[in-house]
């Protein structure tokens, strides 16, 4: 019972660690199949969750350290489609730099595999084994372009501000561990009351609220969105951030209900703080990747209203905003990956145009920026209106007055690349290389993920609300 | 309560392992001699006169050597409780042991084929 509910995660670290081997000792010809290798893994843990979702799986495994419920399902089932599409999108970007070798899609499928277990824990040591596995993982990626002086950058400021959130974390979990005598998420909070248990909790949200790039732990998430590998950047904007969302929430709601009041609160000013930075920074940026990384501390921001206001409709919500955050988020990066090479490429000058030179990409990276910027007919609206609508309902009008006055900004510099892709002069340049095959599925897909969900938002929220309602 | 008055211990020991390192280290300084000089002052290093300062840049290789060696370190830990209670754990526990040997032995054939077990 216990090891066939697991198949999904034994397939992926099974794929990782025949990966890692063949990489060794494959010629460099024959290296591609390693990426058809990593895809078909990820698309079978795909499946095989996506199926144990479908039949409402809910079993708690190997003592109860983990607990695989439609919540945990909900969250890996958005981990394992993000690591698809930044997969898909890897392939030729890792060609184009020369690194097209194993070790990228192993420490992938490693990072997934982390991410996986994470939001399936519910003990404290269990989590904190998880995130390291994601986090390492996530490090060596975040620097993957070697020759790249910012890549190097980027892996050494977010492997720093990591190993401070860890070691926040890990302290924060020993205080609850010496309070409560236990790590199991069901029994700590009853037992950590009084104001020791909220400076552990303090502290473990901390750890958390730095993988979402929630303000003030936010710094890592320019340098490192910019400097990383563009498909990386991708991954960890979208798959690493949902997965540390659905442990916050699931450390939040089912261990410390009891102090709801002041994490309310806190988050609540998390979130305000994460829109307005992100926003308000984003409008200065000339780099789009850049820009876009500050888009996405704020679109952490709008998640993370869902846990001030902590109602099940505000959660569930969330939820819905994090899968529809992965086709939207995942795809602008992607058009970025096509279009910059070695030299740079990423400015606003650089989509000068694009629209004559590549109609395709400028049409996919404008669905992507208006879903993001939240404009009729796309899913960044319905997440936006279902994530302020609960706020209203939930008593914090005043964090969904201020989402939306945010909102407003942001569509200043949204719409500013929409400006440069289709009214900007193309000056003559060599043309971007074509998109091959998995690059363009990956690509069709988000694009058509991202329309799909704001023209037919129902079954996707009903599935959200569905996977919360077990959750406590 | 009991439960806390086991964090009784944890304070004695706490206690007892500030004390004697720091009275130890009192005592040397009130009753030995000190007659410094500077040969005296120098780091030492086997014995042999001292070609130069102790703050060097070391050798990045020295990182990958001590990981991996934490890597086997931290296997042998494991590994010595499991062999102590290996009658009463059974099949199931031999297959977990087995797989995780397994998971650090890619970890070696992937050190090796790298050439990281090499001086070069």
């Amino acid at each position: 019972m216990n090891l066939a509910a697991l198949l999904p995660a034994e397939i992926l670290a099974g794929t990782a660690l025949a990966v890692l081997l063949a990489d060794l000792f494959l010629p460099h010809r024959d290296k591609a199949y390693l990426g058809l290798l990593s895809a078909a893994g990820l698309a079978a843990a795909l499946g095989g969750t996506a199926r144990q979702l479908a039949a409402g799986l809910h079993a708690s495994l190997w003592g109860g350290i983990f607990l695989l419920d439609p919540f945990a399902l909900f969250f890996q089932t958005i981990v394992l489609g993000a690591a698809l599409l930044v997969l898909g999108v890897s392939l030729p970007y890792l060609e184009r730099w020369g690194r097209d070798d194993g070790e990228f899609y192993a420490l992938l499928l490693m990072a997934v595999l982390g991410a996986m277990m994470m939001v399936a824990s519910r003990n404290f040591l269990e989590i904190y084994v998880a995130m390291e596995l994601l986090s390492v993982s996530s490090y060596a990626l975040a620097g993957f372009l070697r020759p790249d002086p910012r890549s190097g950058e980027a892996a050494l400021k977010y492997y720093l501000q990591g190993v401070l959130a860890s070691a926040a974390l890990l302290y924060g979990i020993s205080l609850l561990y010496g309070l409560s005598g236990s790590l199991d998420l069901s029994v700590v909070g009853a037992r950590s009351a009084g104001s020791l248990g909220v400076v552990a909790l303090v502290l473990v949200a901390g750890g958390f609220a730095l993988k979402i790039a929630a303000v003030p732990f936010h710094m890592w998430a320019p340098d490192t969105y910019q400097g990383a590998p563009a498909p990386v950047a991708a991954f960890l904007s979208t798959a690493s951030k949902a997965a540390a969302f659905a442990v916050l929430a699931r450390v939040l709601l089912t261990a410390f209900p009891a102090a709801q009041g002041p994490w309310q609160e806190l988050f609540a000013v998390v979130a305000a703080a994460s829109m307005a930075l992100g926003n308000l920074a984003a409008l200065g940026q000339r780099n789009v990747r850049r820009m876009l990384a500050y888009s996405s501390i704020a679109q952490g921001g709008y998640v993370l209203i869902a846990l001030a206001v902590a109602t099940p409709t505000a959660v569930a919500a969330s939820l819905f905003y994090l899968a529809v955050y992965v086709f939207m988020n995942v795809g602008a990066f992607s058009v970025l990956s096509f279009l910059a090479g070695p030299t740079g490429g990423e400015e606003l000058a650089d989509l000068d145009g694009l629209a004559e030179r590549r109609p395709a990409l400028a049409l996919a990276l404008a669905v992507f920026l208006i879903s993001l910027a939240g404009m009729p007919l796309t899913a960044g609206l319905m997440g936006k209106l279902y994530l302020f609508y609960a706020a209203v309902q939930g008593g914090y009008a005043w964090l969904a007055l201020w989402g939306v006055v945010f909102t407003v900004v942001s569509y200043f510099y949204y719409f500013r690349v929409l400006r440069h892709l289709f009214w900007g002069t193309a000056p003559p340049r060599p043309a971007a290389p074509a998109a091959s095959v998995p690059a363009g599925l990956a690509l069709g897909a988000a694009t058509l993920a991202t329309v799909l969900f704001g023209v037919f938002p129902q079954p996707l929220l009903q599935l959200a609300l569905h996977s919360l309602g077990m959750l406590r | 309560m009991p439960y806390f008055l086991g964090y009784t211990y944890v304070a004695v020991f706490l206690l007892f392992g500030i004390l004697i390192p720091v009275g130890a280290l009192l005592a040397n300084r009130l009753l030995a001699p000190r007659h410094p000089d500077p040969e005296k002052l120098q780091a030492y290093e086997c014995g042999l006169a001292t070609p130069s300062d102790n703050t060097l840049p070391y050798n990045v290789r020295y990182y990958i050597f001590a990981l991996l060696f934490v890597v086997f370190d931290v296997e042998t830990i494991f590994l010595y409780p499991w062999a102590v209670a290996f009658n009463r754990l059974g099949l199931f526990a031999f297959v977990e042991m087995i797989v995780f040997i397994g998971i650090l032995v890619v970890g070696l054939v992937y050190a090796w084929k790298k050439r990281l077990l090499e001086w070069l």
